[in-house]
């Protein structure tokens, strides 16, 4: 609950400022991520989701091909308001991919699941700038046409249980209105 | 209620409500007293006659008082009476009937729409770089389910792309067991959780008639 | 029992049925985790798989009127064992133990007493001498593909005596449901009794069911040594009430 009110109190003063999200070289973010921090993935519609029950499916924390990356971000050090903005940047609902919410897990069921997360902000040099940017590591990389070893989808399927979704009542704004994470 | 046809009775309705909830045949005054054979046996509630069920919307026939004193809020509480105690239990009834017979999420139309669906996704459409289902993948997971068969196969619960340009087929129960199928160009993985017992796991298989078996066996075990 | 025209029992060749359930209930007892380890590791050779109860949230238990097809259980209240093949379904709890059997894998009620043999040793380990309910399901579904009139089939297969009124309904191609229900009482001894068509929704091939559905049980103060002598006479019972149901045709057809 102390978390979440700093949170809050954050998010309160960055309005004024819009560049303060912006890490001086990573400054106030450490290396190591705790296995208590709160760690949050962008969910889309409909594809990441289970269309009867409205859950997660597992191809939410799949690598792409021939990567072992699943992208996350470190929501202790940044905002809800910036996990969805960054979730928006990269949505199409053109073409069926239209942000939904945001899943969230701690690094400890990461880790807990036989997978691993490490540290990996973006500079904003040809990408999206986002400095709370990580990896889940699940430690196999995928490749074009050829099913996971079984152990390894399991191990997917752990980590898509372990997360919570919460879903956005207004994906279309700006802001996070929804449930506090 | 448009379809409601008043009868003509003098009984009230205190009466009907409670023969609806200790249901006596016998003592209603105008059936013949049962013959000496059956004289240790008692119908408590006789209900045949074709039900017919397609619209639930169409009242059943039924009799309600015509005398005055069948007040509006006496009527809605017959009514609740009616729906609780024969109306939802007939539907709840036929459910049951047909979760125990028939376990189906989808139709073969929809397990072949969705896989088709997937094959028409564009490139990245995860927004980290996805490939739509590839079409041998694809037509793998449509030859499994003829292997399979219809009726087990469509109990999938999960059917889904994998960014790889895989497929994803995943059944469970309530208990938390489940059968995982990846299906890819040219074999498929899977992986099978009971409880009480050590996980099972299945990779590099090939996509034919004995292995399906094998699947199918897994997959109405859960 | 209730007037059936007795039949001597016999196994058919072949069977239509698609679940048969043995039910007994007892005064309630404390189940708690270790009660519940005993029961597991008494019925571990025959029912290997333990599933976990988690929050389904509490189901109305129709016991009294109506025998379930899989007993409803709360959390850590009860246990629910299946077997190797997932085929059958032990739950017990703390006031009953029901054994819910597939049609895929039942062969007779003999060899139902078989999957019961440890059901002795179950009741003396929880120290039941009496039991309050007995109850035998059986479930019976026979699946035709939907061509014509579905009716008909209902005509062709139940005894002619009770769908003697069939051609009385209009458009009768078009009938989803007919059943017919019936519920007797003799003292503490019920029988449900339900036969007549369903057709299912959403099906890849258009089909109907026969269904037969015959639910008897006894609420009656009974020694639990007297417990088979009691489930023998439930299931004769129920035998010839099956072939009350059934036309002639039908019984030839199980009979292979």
């Amino acid at each position: 609950m102390f978390k979440s009110t700093i949170r809050k109190l954050k998010e309160f003063l960055s309005s004024f400022n819009p560049y303060k999200e912006k890490a001086t070289e990573g400054s106030e973010i450490p290396l190591h991520i705790e296995n208590s921090e709160n760690i949050i993935r962008s969910i889309f519609s409909p594809i990441n989701l289970n269309k009867k029950k409205n859950t997660l499916l597992a191809n939410t924390f799949r690598p792409p091909p021939d990567l072992d990356e699943i992208s996350v971000n470190r929501l202790d050090f940044t905002s809800l308001n910036f996990c969805k903005k960054v979730s928006k940047k990269i949505e199409q609902p053109e073409k069926e991919r239209s942000y939904f919410g945001l899943a969230l897990l701690t690094a400890q069921k990461i880790r807990s699941s036989n997978s691993d997360i490490i540290y990996t902000p973006k500079s904003g040099t040809g990408e999206i700038y986002n400095p709370f940017h990580s990896d889940i590591k699940i430690g196999y990389i995928p490749q074009r046409g050829i099913p996971l070893p079984a152990e390894f989808m399991e191990k997917v399927q752990a980590l898509t249980g372990s997360a919570k979704l919460f879903i956005d009542p207004d994906p279309t704004s700006e802001t996070w209105d929804g449930e506090d994470v | 209620m448009d379809n409601l046809q008043l009868v003509e009775t003098t009984r009230d309705l205190d009466f009907i409500r409670e023969s609806l909830a200790e249901p006596d045949f016998t003592s209603m005054p105008d059936v013949k007293e049962f013959d000496q054979k059956s004289k240790n046996q008692m119908i408590s509630f006789v209900m045949s006659g074709a039900l017919l069920l397609s619209m639930p919307s169409e009242a059943s026939t039924f009799e309600i008082p015509t005398e005055p004193h069948g007040q509006p809020e006496n009527l809605l509480s017959f009514l609740n009476s009616y729906n609780s105690k024969i109306n939802t239990p007939i539907a709840a009834y036929i459910e049951e009937v047909n979760s125990i017979s028939i376990k189906q999420n989808y139709t073969k139309r929809e397990v072949i729409s969705e896989i088709l669906s997937f094959k028409s996704l564009s490139l990245n459409w995860d927004g980290f770089g996805a490939y739509p289902l590839e079409v041998e993948s694809a037509s793998n997971a449509l030859y499994l389910m003829d292997l399979i068969g219809e009726s087990v196969f469509c109990a999938v619960d999960e059917l889904y792309p994998n960014p790889h340009g895989t497929i994803s087929l995943i059944w469970y129960n309530k208990g938390g067991e489940c059968v995982s199928v990846e299906v890819g160009n040219k074999e498929l993985s899977y992986y099978v959780k009971l409880s009480s017992k050590d996980t099972q796991y299945f990779n590099n298989v090939q996509i034919n008639d004995q292995e399906a078996k094998r699947i199918s066996k897994f997959i109405q075990s859960l | 029992m209730f007037g059936f025209n007795k039949v001597t029992h016999k196994s058919f060749r072949k069977n239509f049925l698609k679940t048969v359930i043995f039910q007994i209930g007892f005064d309630g007892k404390i189940f708690d985790n270790d009660k519940k380890n005993e029961i597991v590791n008494l019925f571990k050779n025959q029912f290997p798989r333990e599933n976990k109860i988690g929050n389904r949230g509490f189901q109305v238990s129709f016991r009294d009127s109506q025998t379930p097809i899989v007993q409803p259980i709360r959390e850590n209240e009860g246990v629910e064992l299946k077997s190797e093949d997932g085929q059958k379904i032990l739950t017990i709890d703390r006031t009953m133990l029901s054994l819910t059997v597939s049609g895929v894998v039942y062969r007779d009620y003999y060899s139902l007493k078989e999957d019961l043999t440890k059901i002795e040793d179950f009741l003396k380990l929880s120290n039941i001498s009496e039991l309050n309910r007995i109850a035998i399901r059986k479930i019976n579904l026979v699946e035709f593909k939907l061509e014509d009139n579905a009716n008909d089939v209902l005509s062709a297969l139940i005894n002619p005596n009770l769908t003697v009124n069939q051609n009385y309904f209009p458009n009768s191609e078009k009938i989803t449901h007919n059943i017919h229900s019936l519920n007797y009482r003799d003292g503490d001894a019920f029988l449900n009794i339900k036969y007549g068509l369903n057709v299912p929704p959403n099906t890849n091939t258009k089909i109907g069911q026969i269904l037969i559905d015959i639910d008897l049980y006894k609420l009656t103060k009974l020694e639990s040594s007297a417990i088979f002598e009691a489930s023998d006479e439930i299931n004769s019972e129920i035998f010839n009430v099956f072939n009350w149901v059934l036309s002639n045709k039908t019984l030839s057809m199980l009979n292979g």
